[in-house]
């Protein structure tokens, strides 16, 4: 039985699925790493800032 | 910078369509309105002139711009909504120049953020910085020419909503330039730059109209004249692309304040197909006349201060800089800055002819439903501008498409 099962479980069925998870994985690692860049970048946050007074202002004015 | 000037035009014909429908209507059903009118051709544009695969390879290379855009988008929207409760507080004339110091705003965090006109010799700092300065007098010559015929209901919220909304405007072409420093197609960043646009225009319309029933009657109740709105939105993105493709190959130091000449298209929509100033004094005429002569000054002179070799290598360096830090090939950012494709291909597939074919139905819909519009115009007036903006469209379309490709 022992073979067969191994032959069954050959690269076709368990090699793929691992490769398509690693890729998987790298995917979300490299979003997750570019978001990160993302929020490290100082000019990022300038924006950001001006939209959070720019809300303020219209709940104030309207 | 013909991409600027053209920009200026359709920009400034936007206004035309929303001025049939300011009355009886909240700033915030107004401007969510336009901003379904942005969203539909924002995808369609897009769509027809690259096609989504080629959007979706730009968003590869570059997958972090989509956080840029959507913020640009967050801002746009917020900045959009002000300018409305500016021109209802303060009127058109004082609100316009007071919004458009945002390319005073661009110059200063163009030379800070992304080295523009770093390398310039003393004639281009000159002419940038006193074109903005000229365009900024000539505007206000324009506002305080018409302050008297508007009477400000309340002058110091409607000053403070659009010097805000000229903060928000100026501070956006950050995200612009930050994606096409990085080499991204502007038609690729729209598209996700309106997703940002429509979601803080939807919150922002739940939050001020009481919730979603009351909005939904209060769009119901405007369904005949929001193809106007729509049409203004329309409009608006065909000027802001040209925009964005001034940011992209000019700078913003220079892209903006022309862009900015849309005030006197605005003018002379105003003036020629509304009949505005009709009856005005000779001293008021003067001051309009003289102020856009200034403003158009202004714009000549940033228009002859375009950018030099060695201006240009420091953008180079700053746009490498930018492909270092987020990991995006240093040959894309290269090809897509010179203007060149860099490996994608144009193909429509059935995705793109649904986009188009779900906008013009809806579109389509909401005209079948417009009402005429009730204010007066002079028709031809109206085709002598639409001609020339048309015109224009085409000059820079052709000029656009034979040096970029739209890139």
């Amino acid at each position: 039985m022992m073979p067969l099962l191994r032959g069954a479980a050959s690269p076709p069925s368990i090699a793929r699925p691992l490769a398509e998870r690693r890729m998987t994985d790298d995917r979300e690692q490299s979003s997750r790493s570019w978001l990160s860049l993302v929020v490290r970048d100082v000019q990022f946050w300038v924006p950001v800032a001006v939209l959070i007074a720019g809300l303020l202002i219209l709940r104030w004015i309207s | 910078m013909l991409c600027g000037v053209t920009a200026g035009a359709w920009l400034g014909a936007a206004e035309a369509p929303t001025k049939l429908v300011t009355l009886g209507l909240s700033p915030v059903v107004i401007s969510l309105g336009m901003v379904i009118g942005v969203f539909l051709a924002r995808w369609t544009l897009p769509a027809l002139i690259q096609g989504t695969s080629y959007v979706a390879a730009d968003l590869r290379q570059a997958p972090h711009l989509i956080v840029w855009a959507v913020l640009a988008g967050c801002l746009w929207a917020v900045a959009n909504t002000l300018t409305i409760f500016a021109v209802r507080d303060v009127g058109l004339s004082i609100a316009f120049p007071l919004w458009n110091s945002n390319s005073l705003l661009g110059i200063l965090w163009g030379i800070v953020f992304f080295r523009e006109l770093r390398g310039a010799d003393w004639r281009r700092w000159l002419g940038v910085l006193g074109g903005a300065l000229l365009m900024f007098a000539g505007g206000t010559a324009l506002a305080a020419a018409s302050a008297a015929q508007v009477p400000a209901k309340d002058a110091m919220r409607g000053v403070a909503a659009a010097l805000a909304a000229g903060a928000l405007w100026g501070t956006m072409y950050i995200p612009y330039r930050k994606a096409y420093l990085t080499g991204m197609s502007p038609l690729s960043f729209i598209t996700f730059f309106t997703v940002g646009e429509l979601g803080m225009m939807t919150a922002l319309a739940l939050t001020y109209s009481g919730g979603a029933t009351q909005l939904w009657s209060e769009l119901s109740g405007a369904r005949h004249v929001l193809f106007w709105l729509l049409a203004g939105g329309f409009v608006w993105v065909v000027g802001d692309l040209f925009q964005q493709y001034a940011v992209k190959y000019a700078g913003i130091t220079r892209g903006i304040p022309l862009s900015n000449t849309n005030q006197l298209w605005g003018l002379a929509w105003g003036i020629l197909v509304f009949g505005e100033l009709r009856g005005a004094s000779q001293s008021v005429l003067s001051q309009v006349i003289g102020g856009s002569v200034v403003m158009a000054l202004g714009a000549g002179i940033i228009a002859l201060s375009s950018v030099s070799r060695s201006e240009h290598q420091r953008w180079e360096e700053a746009a490498l800089n930018e492909a270092q830090r987020y990991g995006v090939d240093s040959r894309y950012t290269r090809a897509r800055i010179a203007g060149e494709d860099a490996g994608g291909k144009r193909r429509r597939t059935w995705i793109d002819w649904l986009v188009v074919t779900i906008a013009t139905v809806i579109i389509v819909g909401f005209a079948v439903n417009a009402q005429s519009p009730q204010i007066a115009v002079r028709g031809g007036w109206v085709a002598a501008l639409i001609v020339a903006t048309l015109g224009m469209l085409m000059t820079a379309a052709i000029s656009l498409w034979r040096t970029t490709k739209f890139n």
